[in-house]
């Protein structure tokens, strides 16, 4: 336990679930000690564990109650959502059920009566949420002598032989090595013999962002289960056999992305849940939250200097952030519909990207105003370039390349500047969900849905090493 | 209490059937009729392949009654097939079992066969996942089916592209949604169990049916869909038909069968709807509750595709066989009616009085009165055979000619809105032409749609001018010309059709060679057909060989005129959507109702109120070589359509199956040119001289009586764009607008004539009854308006009113409009006779029976 002190947690409730299931029963306690404490000021004897009424609220009143429809201004998501209450004032007063509005209007003493048009709650569930008020509305854990929600799914086996898909590839600095991302795991392949070194193991579900420190010492892997939270764990990757340095718990939903600042202090995470987060490497702690974008944010990259941060995100939006304030400072919306993927030009001089669209399209960009590539933020270049969404994009480290892969499982390599399509690699079996071009100039890794690694060199034709990542 | 209730039905019931059938009775004290159990050939494949099955009360041809509640059931081999107390069946292993079933002293066995029940089924994204995500919601409107999607989450509404949701699911946003390695984490899975929170709320419990299919499914590395996948050749609804009463429960059982020799159970997946909600509701779950008399069509849609189970629910009168068999007849139209009424329990009305046929037959063949003196005639008439002679009479007048020219220009759009004037009477010519050559509908409609050259001399050709596109043609064609929609298989396929998006741009590939450019002069458009041009389907971003619905294809490289082709197919005799569809618009126009309502929704889901007559007379039809007249004298002769509309006793409830004629609101056009007649004071429209409103060639032609009265603006070919309903503005127009008021105040006319010819108040009356209603007044109505006229004219003479201060003194009369229809300037000034006529005629032509046609 002492390898992960920096655990962040952006939730008790869900924290106890994960905690349970990745057997870190012990992160939990100090994360929401806090709170513990708060929960025996009101603890009552004939108690009600918050798990009890947070099972009726997610199956009777959650589907109103949610961030998008937030009926009456109130959210019904966690316990902390309904402790705030809506527009109304408050849902819930802790120990007062008569005189708590959530209370009256399951009972329909105060209309309308709730669930909205829909059947009474059953007397045993008004009952569970009468007792848990009057003791007083004991947090998540709180009431239970250990915490005992676990998130349990019923044992379904593959009937099958099945392989994780390739997530992310990532090259180190020094074009040494490759990390391979699969199902809760992450591969170290040597480039000089294409050996498999290393296994670093214990992520939480599918890693779907894997980044090298500039230094290439640190390699963070990214990704958490779907709908739950996201997870990044950063790793010593200098030694032979890599160790842990820390476990960050963040976002309410898995990350998809996932970058180093060029300084390597802080690293940018991008999640389902529409949020950026910055976290201070040293520490593990987050620095900021950058809120803002209206869909899930698929990509994040830093510009040179690293005082600006881009994303993409299926809102159509790039948005340009200036790391420092947590301001957004641009956006770009060309796009017709979700963007996937963003790539910044080696000189910052460019910002490329592409989704759902089929286009890619670049704009110049200068972070200081000046406008040598043409005014900050214009369309530079546009090209129709796939027959299906365009997924990833990455420059060459001499920017006169970009390469672009899509879900018509085609790699493309276009002039950087002209987007003329300069050569086509070999038909991909399946949708290419990692991309990357080594630090030399001399590599393109494609990792695979179908759990599959294709390996190129940038500048010739001809077939590529084919891989099956390790399971 | 029940069986008493029960009863007296019943014995109707086995009366009528045993009758036809033949069928022994054998009833029981659980009730009347054998039992029988569905589906009959049973095959069970794959391990825990089930089959629920149905017990049916039968009696004849007729399933009376589910029995599967209080039946028992017992496999003769449970080693190979177990059945529970619910009915199901569900295989263990290769073999054979008799499963047999008893309902108190009646019994009943099946047998059911059992292959391949070593391995599970093997299922697959399109035959198996689909239907689940279709069925708890997924991908309907609200949900995850909306263009934008939900949490960056979107299918396909309700499934129509399974490739594109298979990768959705599977590997979009980084493959969020399924976990091939521990499948049970899959979001799909958490989201809609709410393990985890979702807005939609929860769609299944962990364990449920529907999460083992998906569980499964994951389990076996989330195959992808196929062309290989085995597709749905069958599917079956039990029972297919049920006659049942009113309060009584049917559950419905659902079975696909495959292109493999695959049957499936599919109940629980398929989608129910009732066309007729006060009939009879259907739960999600399949089971039919009987809630009033008449019949409806309860609809499973699973796949794409449509079952149908009738169930009829009889009226509780009591109505004598005799009733039927007595009932006149004069035409296979009548057969057909009064077998469905005596199904039913309706019994019919009697015949209409000549009075009443000889106006309904004007208006509804010509749309004008008969003049009194062809009242008196047809009156006096003698002859057992006059209401033929009539009908043949009115085929053969121009006013019929002006009628049918009036609602075909309905149809096909005619209006000065979208054409240019001249252009506009090309058309509106040579669709009149077309009506008075008697030109057969196929012909007709073949012109319209293979027209090329100038539209100026070639009027059907303005058909392409007002359908510019491809798409436009392709849904306009559906509609006018096989009654119904396709429209939403445009985007996607359609929910409630067979159509599929596929089919729909084969279709609209028909049209893309159609090309026009301007002619010498304004209006002036050449339509002819280009050698190139294809419309790409919008998925696959390429075109489709060109293909009528279910014809044949065409190869994209043939030559042939795909116009030409499209013709060939849609008029052919074996096209089943063509003939029926203008069966029924003309049927309607008589009857007052679609046998299909409404006339352009016609779906395997909204299926006609008398499916045999309507077969029965687009035969007759199509025998006939399309000939619109020989339709029209086929109905009009039926004595269908010649009974009384006073409902009797028992069947005023009936609204559908003809039991009695429906009093219709008469259209716009029809009521402004009855005033005109009956007044002889005609409506003029600007720039339409001596025309009246039904020979007007344009729907845009400024009146506000027209447009009051719900004249089409002939903008789409809905059957809705005419308002029938009554409105307040069509109600203080009657009464206080100026379209009535005018004529009766003009000079000249028979108001004038009435006056000046010194006709007593029996004259009068006489006079305008037999002018407005086609009849003469009855003795009581005589009386009470002879007197009231002698009334009225004291009274107006000892107050005299003057013309010009008519107006706002209570009287209901708005005279002197500045706006001169008539030829008259000056208003005359009114005697108190006059104004006693005035009121008089007024009180009939703002009457309900002036304007209805009964």
């Amino acid at each position: 336990m002492r390898g992960l002190p920096k655990t962040v947690v952006a939730n008790c409730r869900r924290a106890v679930a994960i905690a349970a299931s990745a057997g870190l029963a012990g992160t939990f306690a100090v994360a929401c000690a806090p709170r513990t404490a708060r929960a025996d000021r009101t603890r009552a004897p004939q108690s009600v564990a918050y798990s009890e009424v947070e099972t009726i609220l997610r199956d009777k009143c959650e589907h109103c109650h949610n961030e998008d429809k937030a009926k009456g201004g109130l959210l019904m998501i966690s316990y902390d959502a309904i402790l705030a209450g809506g527009e109304h004032g408050s849902a819930v007063i802790p120990g007062e059920s008569a005189s708590s509005r959530l209370m009256q209007m399951v009972e329909g003493k105060l209309t309308p009566r709730m669930p909205y048009k829909e059947d009474p709650l059953p007397a045993s569930e008004v009952d569970t949420i009468r007792r848990w008020i009057n003791a007083g509305a004991p947090p998540p854990g709180a009431a239970d002598s250990a915490p005992t929600v676990v998130f349990r799914v019923p044992d379904v086996k593959p009937t099958v032989p099945v392989a994780g898909a390739v997530a992310a590839v990532a090259f180190d600095p020094a074009t040494r090595r490759m990390a391979v991302g699969s199902y809760k795991s992450v591969h170290l392949m040597a480039l000089a013999d294409r050996k498999w070194t290393a296994t670093l193991t214990g992520h939480a579900d599918l890693v779907r962002a894997l980044a090298f420190s500039p230094d290439g010492r640190r390699l963070v892997v990214a990704g958490g289960p779907s709908g739950r939270f996201g997870e990044i764990k950063i790793w010593d990757v200098q030694a032979a056999v890599p160790t842990l340095v820390s476990t960050i718990q963040g976002h309410t939903d898995t990350i998809l992305a996932v970058a180093f600042s060029p300084d390597g202090a802080t690293i940018a995470s991008a999640g389902y849940d529409r949020l950026i987060k910055i976290w201070d490497v040293a520490t593990g702690k987050l620095v900021t939250t950058l809120k803002e974008h209206s869909d899930a944010v698929f990509a994040v990259a830093y510009m040179p200097g690293g005082r600006q941060l881009v994303s993409a995100a299926g809102d159509r939006t790039l948005k340009i952030w200036d790391v420092s304030t947590g301001k957004r400072v641009f956006t770009i919306s060309d796009a017709l519909d979700s963007l996937y993927a963003v790539a910044v030009h080696p000189s910052g001089s460019h910002i490329a990207a592409a989704g759902a669209d089929r286009m890619i399209r670049t704009w110049a960009w200068n972070a200081d105003g000046s406008s040598p590539g043409g005014h900050t933020g214009s369309l530079a270049a546009s090209t129709f370039a796939h027959a299906d969404a365009v997924l990833r994009l990455a420059y060459s480290p001499d920017g006169a390349t970009l390469v672009s892969a899509g879900a018509d499982r085609v790699i493309k390599v276009w002039d950087a500047k002209t987007l003329r399509e300069k050569q086509r690699l070999e038909a991909q079996p399946d949708w290419i969900m990692g991309l990357a071009v080594s630090a030399d100039g001399r590599w393109l890794a494609a990792g695979r849905y179908d759990g599959t690694l294709g390996l190129y060199a940038l500048s010739a034709d001809g077939p590529g090493e084919q891989f099956v990542v390790p399971r | 209490m029940l069986k008493s209730r029960r009863w007296p039905l019943a014995a109707v019931l086995l009366a009528a059937l045993t009758a036809s059938s033949g069928t022994p009775r054998a009833d029981t004290p659980e009730g009347p009729g054998v039992l029988a159990v569905l589906p009959d050939a049973i095959v069970l494949r794959g391990q825990g392949s089930h089959q629920q099955l149905v017990v049916e009360a039968r009696v004849g041809d007729s399933y009376v009654g589910s029995r599967t509640k209080s039946s028992t059931f017992a496999s003769s081999n449970p080693n190979v097939a177990t059945v529970d107390d619910a009915g199901v069946v569900t295989a263990v292993r290769d073999g054979r079992a008799f499963i047999t079933i008893r309902d108190g002293a009646r019994r009943a066995s099946t047998m059911v066969e059992v292959e391949r029940a070593s391995a599970a089924y093997p299922l697959t994204f399109r035959n198996h996942v689909m239907p689940v995500l279709t069925r708890v919601g997924c991908n309907s409107g609200p949900c995850h089916g909306t263009l934008a999607g939900k949490n960056g989450f979107k299918l396909t509404l309700r499934g129509y592209d399974p490739e594109a949701d298979y990768l959705t699911l599977t590997r979009q946003a980084t493959g969020r949604r399924v976990n091939p390695v521990e499948p049970a984490r899959s979001l799909m899975l958490l989201k809609p169990t709410l393990a985890v929170s979702h807005g939609g709320g929860k769609r299944f419990a962990t364990g449920s049916p529907e999460y083992q299919v998906l569980a499964q499914w994951i389990a076996a590395g989330t195959p992808a869909p196929s062309d290989s996948d085995p597709t749905m050749t069958h599917l079956e609804v039990f029972p297919p038909a049920a006659r049942l009463k009113a309060g009584d429960e049917q559950p419905l059982v659902v079975r696909a069968r495959f292109s493999d020799g695959h049957a499936e159970d599919v109940t629980r997946w398929a989608k129910f709807t009732t066309n007729e909600g006060a009939v009879a509701t259907v739960g999600d779950d399949g089971v039919v509750k009987v809630q009033g008399t008449g019949e409806a069509a309860i609809s499973a849609w699973y796949l794409s595709r449509l079952v149908t189970a009738r169930i009829a629910s009889p009226f509780p009168a009591h109505i004598d066989p005799t009733v039927y068999a007595r009932a006149p007849r004069a035409n296979f139209i009548d057969d057909a009616v009064l077998r469905k009424l005596q199904e039913l329990n309706i019994e019919p009305s009697a015949l209409s009085s000549d009075a009443e046929f000889i106006r309904r037959v004007y208006l509804d063949a010509a749309g004008i009165l008969p003049e009194p003196d062809e009242v008196r005639t047809f009156l006096a008439d003698a002859r057992p055979d006059k209401r033929t002679r009539l009908i043949d009479a009115l085929l053969e007048r121009p006013e019929f000619v002006d009628y049918w020219a009036y609602k075909w220009s309905d149809l096909l759009l005619v209006s000065s809105r979208s054409l240019q004037s001249n252009a506009m009477w090309a058309y509106y010519n040579w669709i009149r032409a077309s009506v008075a050559a008697n030109k057969p509908w196929d012909a007709m409609t073949r012109e319209i749609l293979t027209a090329s050259g100038n539209t100026l001399s070639n009027g059907a050709a303005n058909y392409y001018v007002l359908h510019k596109n491809p798409v436009d043609v392709t849904e306009n064609a559906a509609v006018t010309f096989m009654g119904f929609s396709i429209t939403c298989a445009r985007c996607h396929n359609h929910p409630l059709e067979r159509w599929t998006q596929k089919d729909y741009y084969q279709m609209a590939n028909l049209f893309s060679r159609v090309a026009i450019k301007n002619g010498s002069e304004r209006g002036d458009i050449i339509v002819y057909p280009a050698r190139t041009g294809e419309i790409n389907h919008p998925r696959l971003n390429a075109p489709l060989p060109p293909r009528p619905l279910d014809g044949q294809p065409l190869p994209l490289d043939s030559a042939q005129d795909r116009r030409q082709y499209f013709a060939d197919w849609l008029v052919s005799p074996d096209n089943p959507f063509f003939a029926r569809a203008v069966v029924n618009r003309v049927w309607k126009n008589f009857m007052g109702r679609g046998l299909v309502e409404s006339v352009d929704d016609i779906r395997d889901a909204n299926p006609p109120s008398n499916p045999e007559l309507l077969a029965a007379l687009t035969r007759d039809f199509v025998e006939h070589r399309f000939d619109v007249q020989q339709l029209a004298r086929t109905i009009m002769n039926s004595s269908t359509y010649q009974l009384t509309s006073r409902p009797t006793a028992t069947n005023a409830a009936d609204l559908k199956y003809h039991s009695h004629y429906i009093a219709k609101r008469l259209p716009a056009e029809v009521i402004l040119d009855a005033i005109g007649q009956v007044t002889g004071v005609r409506e003029v429209f600007p720039g339409y001289p001596g025309r009246r409103a039904l020979q007007l060639p344009d729907s845009s032609v400024d009146s506000y009586f027209l447009t009051a009265f719900g004249r089409p603006s002939r903008v789409t070919a809905a059957d809705s764009e005419r308002q029938q309903e009554p409105s307040i503005t069509q109600a203080l127009h009657v009464i206080n607008g100026d379209t009535i008021n005018r004529k009766l105040t003009a000079s000249g006319g028979l108001i004038q004539s009435l006056v000046v010819g010194g006709a007593d108040n029996r004259t009068v009356v006489e006079r305008l009854y037999l002018s407005a209603l086609s009849r003469r007044p009855t003795d009581e109505e005589l009386r009470t308006l002879m007197l009231a006229m002698d009334e009225a004219t004291a009274r107006e003479t000892a107050a005299p009113v003057t013309a010009a201060a008519a107006p706002g003194e209570g009287t209901p009369r708005v005279s002197a409009a500045p706006r001169a229809a008539t030829d008259d300037v000056a208003p005359p000034v009114t005697s108190p006779r006059r104004r006693v006529i005035e009121d008089l005629a007024w009180a009939i032509l703002t009457g309900r029976e002036f304007l209805f046609n009964q």
